[in-house]
């Protein structure tokens, strides 16, 4: 039984404290203050993208959230415009939805993300936060310029730890590290179709907006639902749809979230232009010297060009001085980073927010990137373009069909 | 033209799919990259007959083709060969204007020339641009694309556009950030269509053109809704935008007007955020 809406809502005790300052250009730390919520209150919540994953994102936000919406564009032989939604943005429009789940296919999710956090709400989004690089750059910069709290589904929820302190000090500067991944990332589940059957559009769906800022296609019915992984147009494969689940803590462990890889090296063959398949591995190299792999396991000869090393506490502290390892030990130690209902009471940023979840999902759409051009690759994290690529940094930053934009 | 023999043998190297339909089972790179490279041999006649051999999207018939038709494209990018590469793309562009095409087979060849086209590319792409089935390829191939050559056909298709080819040609420009088009967003932002009205606002607020603060505020002050939430968003990157140029004043004007009129309690957010900027 759905409980009554009796207790204050976060809309209602942001509007009478004048503590619920959203700062323009930093995500606020505290700004309500730990304790100061009631634990009785009651946010209004919002499911958009009712498939599979559906419940369990909602669930993210934590309890207290009541379902106020529910959005889904199969939804066209139920929507009316109170409870079920076919379009989204109707959804973001109420002023009585404080939060905001999305777990529709992942062409979406960055631009559903960054339009509720511009409508005001906090967002927790199911992985991968972004089809591509610009687009996760574009989340970032919505939850820093409307303060918003945002969270990639369960990720997050961090505690102090040694070996991220060390990374986080900068003090290593030179480092051979090599952190090697094999399989996981259910490459031949998740390929797409290269021979299909084209049908009729179910009277339920809007196709069009299903297919959003990317290319309108012929419906098929593997491009829609769960299978939607095998295409470029809505996710990346089974890489894109697995790898922030297997990156997300040891980026965090190792100071990955930090930066982003310098250089690429992809080996797989020829991509499809729109179904994804086979890729064997890829090795990322960072400027300080650490390799991150990415094996698949599921093509080719396994990777043998380096072997597993210096990821322990132990060893990385052996590349220390002596003098830098008693400036280590002065240092604090890493901040502590909550999930998303702890956040939206504090207003702290999530273990996942969403500036180190873009570098995250950096990792595995650069290998993604550097096997579809079929080459090695150079990337700037700064300016998060690729070096002297014109054709490639067309994937880190593709353009989206009217009227979809970042 | 005849599609010749040599190309359909190279054609038949490509990988057959699977019982599934996909490429997930005997993938031999060797021999793609091997068969691709020998068509690629075969120079813009053999990507004239590639196109010529793309079938239904999906069929037996189209499989081999289209893949083998991607592969050669993005081999003369693998090979940093860009004489290849330009005559693959005029090989293709020339095809667009084909009505013995599909039309999704047209849209595929705007959808390679996003992906390896160059300036050469542009006028072809333009001419599409206000044709209901290719608007939409054409104009991300475009945005894609970038530059002066690629932003002038998109301008002179601007006031010759209705409907969905307004909405595609105007969204490119403000894609592009097209610094000659800030008259044409300024026009498209009386349009009727929602949609319209707000690619153009996105384009002046990325363009930074101060003279759009009051035509933005007064978008932006419109009954609440979505395009209410997205010119505002609009003023706000316009700010960023003045403010990161030194016009501080005028950041400020805009910033001073979202903190006085989103005084309805669902947009505090805006009124905290402009509030801290201008503190």
């Amino acid at each position: 039984m759905k409980k009554a809406n009796r207790g204050v809502t976060r809309r209602r005790f942001l509007q009478s404290t004048a503590a619920g300052v959203a700062a323009a250009t930093i995500v606020p730390r505290n700004v309500l203050g730990q304790g100061e919520t009631p634990p009785s209150e009651e946010f209004g919540g919002a499911l958009i993208g009712c498939g599979g994953r559906g419940g369990g994102t909602f669930g993210c936000l934590g309890p207290g959230v009541r379902r106020l919406a529910s959005c889904d564009v199969k939804y066209k032989d139920r929507c009316d415009n109170q409870t079920f939604y076919v379009d989204f943005r109707r959804v973001l429009e109420r002023k009585d939805i404080d939060v905001v789940a999305i777990a529709t296919h992942p062409g979406w999710h960055a631009l559903i993300s960054i339009a509720a956090m511009e409508a005001g709400k906090d967002v927790v989004c199911e992985k991968p936060m972004c089809r591509f690089i610009a687009e996760g750059r574009a989340v970032a910069e919505a939850e820093k310029r409307f303060g918003r709290v945002f969270q990639i589904e369960a990720k997050g929820g961090y505690r102090a730890n040694k070996v991220r302190k060390i990374f986080e000090s900068g003090l290593l500067e030179n480092c051979d590290s090599v952190y090697i991944q094999r399989g996981g990332k259910k490459v031949k589940e998740w390929s797409g179709m290269v021979k299909y059957r084209v049908e009729d559009v179910p009277a339920n769906l809007d196709w069009d907006l299903y297919c959003g800022p990317a290319p309108l296609r012929p419906y098929h019915r593997h491009r829609f639902g769960g299978t939607h992984r095998g295409y470029w147009d809505y996710e990346g494969g089974g890489l894109a749809d697995m790898a922030h689940h297997a990156l997300h803590a040891p980026a965090y462990q190792f100071g990955r979230d930090l930066t982003a890889p310098v250089e690429i090296t992809p080996h797989a063959p020829p991509a499809h232009p729109e179904a994804c398949g086979l890729w064997g591995w890829c090795e990322l190299k960072y400027a300080d010297g650490f390799t991150v792999v990415l094996d698949s396991g599921e093509w080719g000869e396994p990777y043998g060009r380096l072997e597993p090393k210096h990821t322990s506490e132990g060893d990385l502290l052996n590349m220390l001085s002596e003098d830098d390892r008693k400036k280590l030990d002065a240092m604090p130690d890493p901040e502590p980073l909550p999930m998303f209902p702890e956040a939206i009471r504090t207003r702290r940023p999530t273990g996942s927010n969403a500036e180190r979840s873009q570098r995250v999902a950096t990792i595995y759409h650069l290998a993604n990137v550097a096997f579809r051009c079929g080459r090695p690759l150079k990337f700037d994290p700064d300016t998060e373009q690729i070096v002297g690529d014109e054709e490639a940094n067309r994937l880190v930053n593709q353009p989206m069909r009217a009227p979809w934009r970042l | 033209m005849a599609i010749s023999d040599e190309l359909k043998r190279l054609v038949a190297q490509m990988p057959d799919p699977d019982s599934r339909g996909m490429y997930t089972t005997d993938i031999d790179k060797e021999k793609i990259e091997k068969a691709v490279a020998e068509i690629a041999g075969g120079g813009k006649e053999h990507v004239l007959g590639l196109i010529e051999m793309l079938g239904e999207p999906g069929t037996d018939e189209d499989v081999k083709p289209h893949y083998a038709l991607h592969c050669v494209v993005n081999y003369a990018l693998v090979a940093g060969d860009e004489k290849l590469r330009k005559d693959f793309c005029d090989a293709m562009a020339s095809q667009l204007d084909n009505g013995d095409l599909i039309p999704c087979n047209r849209a595929y060849l705007c959808q390679e020339l996003q992906w390896a086209g160059r300036d050469e590319a542009c006028p072809a792409l333009g001419k599409v641009l206000l044709n209901e089935d290719l608007t939409e390829p054409a104009a991300l191939a475009l945005a894609a694309i970038g530059g002066e050559c690629a932003a002038s056909p998109l301008r002179a298709a601007a006031p010759k556009a209705a409907g969905k080819c307004r909405l595609s040609v105007i969204d490119a420009l403000a894609a592009l950030a097209d610094p000659r088009s800030a008259a044409t967003f300024q026009e498209a932002m009386k349009d009727d269509d929602r949609e319209v009205r707000l690619a153009a606002g996105s384009g002046l607020a990325k363009l930074g053109d101060a003279s759009a603060i009051n035509l933005l505020l007064k978008a932006a002050d419109c009954e609440p809704g979505w395009e209410r939430i997205q010119q505002t968003k609009h003023c706000l990157v316009l700010a960023e935008q003045l403010a990161a140029a030194g016009k501080k004043d005028l950041a400020e004007k805009i910033y001073s007007h979202l903190r006085e009129t989103r005084t309805d309690p669902s947009e505090k957010y805006v009124r905290d955020l402009a509030e801290a900027a201008l503190s």
